[in-house]
């Protein structure tokens, strides 16, 4: 093969930093050596010692690549509460106020572009049967919010704006965070929903750091003020009531509790890179397990004990000469504890039973095994004589091998609204796709397809997973999660099609569709082309008696499972 | 013991408790000389309705009327009760009159269609998972065509090899109606492997006469008639799981039809 037909399909290998964070997604500015230095200079990166950091990964060239400066105007939404993160914010100029009243909805509404969630009457759920449009996918073009005035585009990016800032902090608890401040770093690090909304008080400039930035900033800063000051806000404002979340911890004193945390790490595993990573991890499933990051090693000595906050880890087992998935882990569970206690009943030595990784990527809380430990020989703690691993399956449990195998390899384990079909009882008979076409103006919002194990099918529908990296880099929020069920929703009046969810769908369960108004013509803009749309499932959220496809199928062949309850899974793999 | 096979205990045993109750009112009011055929008819008359209704709550799919398994459960087991309620109102006798012989005529075939569907419901499922990929029935045209020309650009050959004569008379004798359409309906239907067995037996055929290069050719082509097969397979077990529901449904609305006749004259007669 000559060398010129070699250079004729070869291309340049995709890098870290081939596209710099300033230039993503509608920005187009570009750091100079001038602005790295002025950074440099902030008292957020001054203490940091530059020599620490890998030749490969300099300080210089993350300020570079994972930041950009951010220039907001006054009543610019920053963040929204329910977001999901993935950057964090440093003030460098002006202040943001932070809107207080988490979960109230109709205050959240206000200023968010998101939908209000009512539940349509009897009478209403009737009259879908006629007045439900011929067309498909019909929109009110009257009916979009971007008319309305609070979004507006800044350079190719489009942001949601509060018109009347004095009325919102008149009629909302608000704080104001000036210049030097962090914010949205917890939610970046550990991908979890913004718990806030953050708005420009003033016209400001910040900061923003992609997350994988700030990680090695974390992992190569010798000084460690910045990996301070996150765990101290961490400590200050979640870990408590995470801590308290695990029954072991549940009844601590306060004092108890107080002594524990300082021991506590907050930590990230694996590779997260880009918003579409289980595409990139997508290929061989025995490659996959291979190649996950381990995180706790089968046999090793249980040192620690790992409270997952966020991400989804694999619990597998040496098998001849490969492993075994046996389990998997998501936010909330506990690993190493069985073992820990195991341990300090028998008083000898014991070893992890399975090898802990990170699917793609995991967020925990370490709790040092002796400080488990000592707790539990202080009283501090009780031993719960019950205890056992969280989500054993697999060999040992009800669900099928292959079944787990599927589920986790895929990473169907995000889900929690899977739609689950069972073929041998399914007739094909498609009552549920007319059921979803009936309760969505005659839009059926998924796809009775999708890859099958034995004899179940995953479904090409919304999963509302429980990290849901469609909503990463929405730029209206109109992609969002509802703040009481947690299901993730569209909002079709702040939807502006530019089809960043569909593309971040690892699970291809996101349909851009052309609109058409009510008589069958497609909408298009002043340049004649199509106005586009993101749908998928809404699990029915406004209809009375819950998802239309689950309660139309007639042979118990479909259920909605939420894959983050082993009872759930069994329920419908025992049936 | 799983759910469902639980519950399909439960079902039966109401449904013979049931039919024993009505048994022995039947034989107590006759014993009584009370005639129980009437209030049979009447309530014969509500099981129909409701077994009809089940056909209306499919198109209420947006109203909170309880989950079509649980409505599909109770048509189950209700329209089993039927049969013995027909035969009490009936006496186990051939009735006579056009309206009344149409009524029970009707009435049976719908009872009868309605066991081979809840069989083939439940039958068909677990065979299509084994066999062949999973195709949407709608679907099944447009995959029949890719092969088809996946077939056909086998037997051409490639852009500079001259065709194998052999191959191709077979493929105009025997594969080009194959691949046309949904074939070998019936065969599929009592699960008879003969068509497909014929035509890779066809194909195998011809090995000696092909050369090296024909034979990766009839290969190519055996698979394809293998996943044209498991297409038929798929198309004719998914038809099966509709058609059914074509001989059901009308003749429920024709049977409510006659038995309104029937009450209707019953009334009349009974007035007189």
């Amino acid at each position: 093969m000559s060398q010129a037909s070699v250079n004729q399909r070869s291309i340049d290998r995709p890098r870290r930093w081939d596209m710099p964070f300033s230039q993503e997604a509608g920005h187009d500015s570009v750091l100079t050596d001038a602005d790295i230095d002025s950074l440099l200079a902030n008292d957020a990166f001054s203490r940091i010692d530059p020599d620490g950091f890998k030749r490969s990964v300099p300080l210089r060239e993350i300020l570079r690549n994972d930041v950009r400066l951010v220039d907001f105007e006054q009543g610019d939404v920053i963040v929204r509460q329910g977001d999901w993160g993935s950057s964090a914010f440093f003030i460098l100029s002006g202040a943001v106020r932070v809107e207080l009243d988490r979960g109230d909805d109709a205050s959240s509404g206000l200023i968010q572009g998101r939908q209000e969630k009512t539940k349509k009457t009897l009478f209403q759920s009737l009259a879908q049967l006629w007045q439900n449009n011929r067309h498909a996918e019909f929109r009110n073009p009257d009916a979009k919010q971007t008319d309305s005035g609070n979004i507006r585009s800044v350079g190719g990016v489009t942001r949601v704006y509060i018109s009347d800032v004095s009325a919102v902090i008149e009629k909302h608890k608000t704080a104001r965070m000036d210049a030097g401040h962090w914010f949205g770093e917890l939610a970046a690090l550990g991908r979890t929903p913004r718990v806030a909304t953050v708005f420009a008080d003033e016209t400001s400039t910040l900061l923003e750091i992609r997350w994988q930035g700030l990680r090695d900033i974390l992992r190569f800063d010798r000084d460690q003020g910045l990996k301070t000051y996150i765990e101290s806000v961490f400590r200050e404002r979640a870990l408590a009531s995470l801590l308290r979340t695990e029954r072991l911890f549940a009844d601590i004193s306060d004092q108890e509790m107080a002594n524990l945390m300082p021991h506590c790490r907050l930590e990230t595993f694996g590779e997260y890179d880009t918003a579409k990573p289980f595409r990139e991890m997508s290929g061989d499933s025995v490659d996959a397990v291979r190649n996950e990051p381990v995180i706790a090693e089968e046999g090793d000595y249980p040192n620690a004990i790992f409270l997952i906050r966020s991400g989804v880890a694999r619990l597998s087992q040496k098998h001849h000469a490969g492993r075994r998935t046996v389990g998997y882990l998501n936010p909330g569970r506990v690993f190493g504890l069985t073992e820990v206690l195991r341990g300090f009943r028998s008083g000898q030595s014991t070893a992890y039973d399975a090898r802990l990784s990170a699917i793609g990527y995991l967020n925990a809380v370490v709790i040092p095994a002796r400080i488990v430990e000592d707790l539990l020989r202080s009283g501090a703690i009780s031993d719960p004589e019950d205890s056992c691993r969280p989500v054993p399956q697999g060999a040992r449990g009800t669900v099928n091998e292959n079944l787990l195998n599927f589920l986790v390899d895929g990473k169907y384990v995000q889900g929690t609204e899977t739609m689950v079909i069972d073929m041998d009882r399914c007739t094909r008979c498609d009552d549920c796709v007319r059921a979803c076409a009936a309760t969505h103006d005659n839009n059926p919002r998924f796809i009775r397809h999708g890859p099958v194990s034995g004899r179940h099918m995953v479904a090409n529908a919304c999963m509302h997973c429980l990290d849901p990296v469609c909503m990463i880099e929405c730029p209206t929020g109109a992609i969002h999660r509802d703040t009481l069920g947690g299901l993730v929703l569209i909002n079709d009046q702040t939807c502006i099609g530019c089809a960043q969810c569909a593309s971040n769908c690892p699970f291809d369960a996101i349909r851009m569709v052309e609109t058409r108004n009510a008589a069958g013509a497609i909408l298009v803009d002043s340049k004649n082309a199509p106005i586009l749309e993101a749908t998928k499932c809404d699990l029915c959220h406004d209809q009375l008696g819950g998802p239309a496809c689950q309660r139309a199928c007639p042979h118990d062949a479909l259920e909605r499972v939420d894959l983050q309850s082993q009872s759930a899974l069994e329920g419908v793999i025992a049936r | 013991m799983t759910n469902f096979v639980l519950r399909r205990i439960i079902g039966v045993v109401i449904v013979a408790v049931l039919t024993l109750l009505l048994l022995v009112a039947t034989r107590t009011m006759e014993s009584a000389l009370l005639s129980p055929r009437t209030w049979l008819g009447w309530l014969l008359v509500v099981i129909v309705l409701f077994l009809a209704s089940y056909r209306v709550r499919k198109q209420f799919s947006m109203l909170p009327l309880g989950s079509s398994a649980g409505w599909l459960q109770c048509h189950i087991y209700v329209g089993l009760l039927s049969l013995p309620v027909f035969l009490l109102h009936s006496g186990a006798q051939w009735p006579g009159g056009l309206i009344e012989v149409m009524t029970g005529l009707l009435f049976l075939i719908v009872f009868c269609t309605g066991v081979v569907g809840l069989i083939l419901t439940r039958t068909i499922p677990p065979r299509l998972t084994d066999r062949g990929e999973e195709v949407i029935r709608e679907r099944i045209p447009v995959f029949i065509r890719i092969l088809r020309e996946e077939a056909e650009a086998a037997v051409a050959g490639a852009k500079d090899e001259a065709p194998s004569e052999v191959l191709s008379e077979l493929y105009l004798r025997r594969l080009h109606s194959f691949f046309q359409r949904p074939t070998n309906f019936f065969s599929h239907v009592i699960h008879s492997a003969k068509p497909r067995t014929g035509l890779l037996s066809a194909l195998a055929d011809t090995r000696r006469f092909l050369n090296t290069q024909d034979e990766q050719t009839m290969e190519r082509l055996a698979e394809c008639v293998r996943r044209k097969d498991d297409l038929d397979y798929q198309y004719t077990m998914q038809s099966l799981l509709k058609y059914w529901l074509f001989l059901h449904v009308p003749l429920t609305w024709a049977m409510i039809v006659f038995a309104s006749c029937h009450v209707v004259t019953a009334m009349a007669y009974t007035s007189q």
